[in-house]
């Protein structure tokens, strides 16, 4: 195939039978959060790379999609939305309070490997609102709802504490570039990595014990109480505390089975503050929702607006389910119509009386009822019409549509 | 067998000695090191499903979740640099990441158009950058000790065991980026949503490479 006619790595089309079920995937998570109070925003596909220099999240600056302006400034393609989603909070809404923002929308990344998407479709959430046990529990109940409303049969949200880690961060008084190396090592769980990090930098024997023990800080409610004995400072203290608090709401409210944990998910610890979770699943090998707090992304606008959320991939979750369970198929046609060369003002009529009865309708096009029937065939329609020509005016009642008909001159409706 | 672990192993002697590890283990998986054209095998008990692939793949076939986990050197996790989970040091399959050339070099490995061969391309890059030193990278396959002795390179930067390679071909190690070992690496995902399989495994086996 000429070069000029491939699609660019990393996107991807999306035919029709795809292109339904990922759109019905959407709407059931978008229903959901409609149904919690959520108001969906739109924003622009390009923005000012001023304001993603620093990167967002796991995602970092060299990594976005580069424009320039007719003025020669930079743009880029949005990497995700909770950045504009905190521009518009930050700079557009006056009134303080609670805010509840949810969105659907492609967001961007440079991606080195052919199949990674590089374009990539988002359903998610924004609450602006300050931390409290209930309110972050309430964004991880939705969050295990929204999966449960798309179909996925089998899954959990993992649930970390970026607290923890930045407490213990803290009282070891790294440079940034340390920092950054053991927060590399920790997201790897490398074990010896951390070893080797410790006696180069010289940590003593109780941190060294608690950064080792670190990456196996995951599983069930009960790491919390192993965690709580490694946590040396208030910070990383009351994070334990507080995912104690979330779990028992959540065990109330009878979604504990959902729930797992690990305290080594430190991977946004310079984007997030404070509870951090991600949605796996046995069906799919990289999380499929990835959420938290982010208290203090809206200082970057000189705000002080405290946010929690979280995004769905779409993408991703589209496989796990297709791997879990059956996606509803498109739902086929219910009829479709023929007509003779002259007959199509009546056509028309039966078309539109049928459309107005709540039935899908297909022209076919066909002029003939052997067109007619391949059409019908290939289209896997319910039902077929065919109206023959000659009929003007005639009336036609439609009395008998639970069957393929002609429909005769006369305005007869024949059986096939 | 729907719900076995997948096992991603480098095809070559260090499949063996994982094999052995895993034998260890209590996994009975000894008859898929013979001579056979599948590319997958299970053990005894089904639990266990194997693929042979590329060294370098092991890291890829890992992060996309298709294999739950791997055993593959530190020097391709290095150069792969891909998001997983690195659980242990395997302790086997030891050698050293090295810089080597001829011992006369040293003058110029300080200029700034150094050229050095080698497979590690990524490490190579990196590593020169950290150091900033402007170098040549020549990407090679094999034979790297090759790239000093037709003056293709100035210096090579590959994995070091003996060091018999290097002395019978006049080379000798200039510097030693780090020491190299055996990994065990796990999926992400996987970890978490087949803990039940795959946490006692990594339990065993560093009870057992702890006993040596």
């Amino acid at each position: 195939m000429k070069a000029k006619y491939k699609l660019p790595m990393g996107t991807k089309d999306y035919l029709p039978e795809e292109c339904y079920k990922k759109n019905s995937v959407e709407n059931k998570i978008m229903a959901t959060f409609f149904s919690h109070g959520y108001r969906k925003v739109e924003t622009p596909h390009f923005e000012y790379y001023d304001m993603f220099s620093e990167g967002v999240g796991e995602i970092s600056a060299k990594n976005l999609f580069k424009m320039t302006d007719v003025d020669g400034g930079l743009l880029i393609l949005r990497p995700d939305m909770t950045m504009p989603i905190s521009r518009i909070v930050s700079t557009k809404l006056e009134e303080s309070g609670v805010v509840k923002y949810c969105y659907l929308a492609n967001s961007f990344s440079m991606k080195k490997e052919a199949n990674r998407l590089r374009e990539f479709t988002q359903c998610g959430v924004e609450l602006i609102a300050p931390s409290s046990v209930a309110l972050d529990s309430d964004m991880i109940l939705l969050a295990i709802e929204s999966l449960l409303s798309s179909g996925l049969s089998e899954f959990q949200l993992d649930v970390g504490q970026v607290a923890f880690f930045r407490g213990l961060l803290d009282e070891l008084k790294l440079s940034k570039d340390d920092e950054n190396s053991l927060i590399e090592l920790i997201d790897r769980k490398d074990m010896l990595g951390v070893d080797i990090f410790a006696k180069r930098v010289g940590v003593c024997d109780e941190k060294l014990e608690a950064l080792l023990r670190l990456p196996s800080l995951f599983g069930g409610v009960e790491v919390l109480d192993e965690a709580m004995e490694l946590a040396s400072n208030e910070t990383s203290r009351r994070a334990i505390e507080e995912l104690k608090k979330i779990y028992d709401v959540i065990e109330e409210c009878g979604y504990k089975d959902y729930i797992t944990f690990d305290l080594s998910l430190v991977n946004g610890v310079s984007y997030y503050t404070g509870v951090v979770f991600k949605g796996i699943t046995r069906y799919f090998g990289e999380a499929i929702l990835s959420g938290g707090r982010y208290d203090s992304l809206c200082s970057s606008f000189d705000k002080n607006k405290p946010a929690i959320g979280f995004a769905i991939g779409v993408d991703h979750l589209m496989r796990a389910i297709e791997k879990s369970s059956d996606i509803n198929s498109m739902p086929t046609i219910d009829y479709v119509v023929g007509y003779s060369d002259d007959a199509y003002r009546t056509a028309y009529g039966v078309m539109k009386e049928l459309r107005k009865r709540g039935f899908s309708v297909d022209n076919s096009y066909a002029s003939s009822v052997e067109e007619l029937s391949k059409y019908r065939s290939d289209r896997n329609a319910k039902r077929m019409v065919f109206v023959e020509g000659g009929a003007k005016d005639v009336k036609v009642r439609l009395n008998n549509l639970d069957r393929d008909v002609i429909i005769r001159e006369n305005g007869e409706e024949e059986e096939f | 067998m729907e719900n076995a672990i997948t096992v991603a192993l480098a095809k070559g002697r260090l499949a063996e000695k994982s094999v052995e590890l895993l034998e260890k283990c209590g996994v009975k998986c000894k008859h898929i090191l013979e001579p056979s054209r599948k590319l997958v095998f299970f053990d005894e008990s089904g639990e266990y499903r194997f693929i042979f692939v590329k060294p370098s793949d092991v890291p890829t076939y890992v992060e996309y979740g298709v294999a739950d986990i791997g055993v593959v050197g530190k020097d391709t996790i290095l150069e792969e640099d891909r998001n997983i989970y690195e659980l242990l040091d395997l302790n086997m399959a030891k050698c050293r990441l090295c810089i080597a050339g001829y011992a006369d070099h040293e003058t110029r490995r300080k200029t700034s158009d150094l050229k050095v061969a080698t497979k590690y391309v990524n490490v190579a890059r990196k590593y020169f950058e950290q150091k900033g030193q402007n170098v040549e990278i020549i990407p090679l396959h094999g034979s790297i000790e090759l790239g000093p002795i037709i003056k293709l390179s100035d210096v090579i930067l590959d994995i070091v065991e003996s060091g018999k390679t290097l002395e019978e071909n006049d080379l000798t190690v200039l510097e030693e980026i780090c020491k190299i070992s055996a990994r065990l690496v796990v999926n992400k995902v996987s970890l978490k949503t087949k803990a039940e399989t795959i946490k006692p495994l990594v339990k065993r086996m560093s009870e057992i490479i702890k006993e040596g």
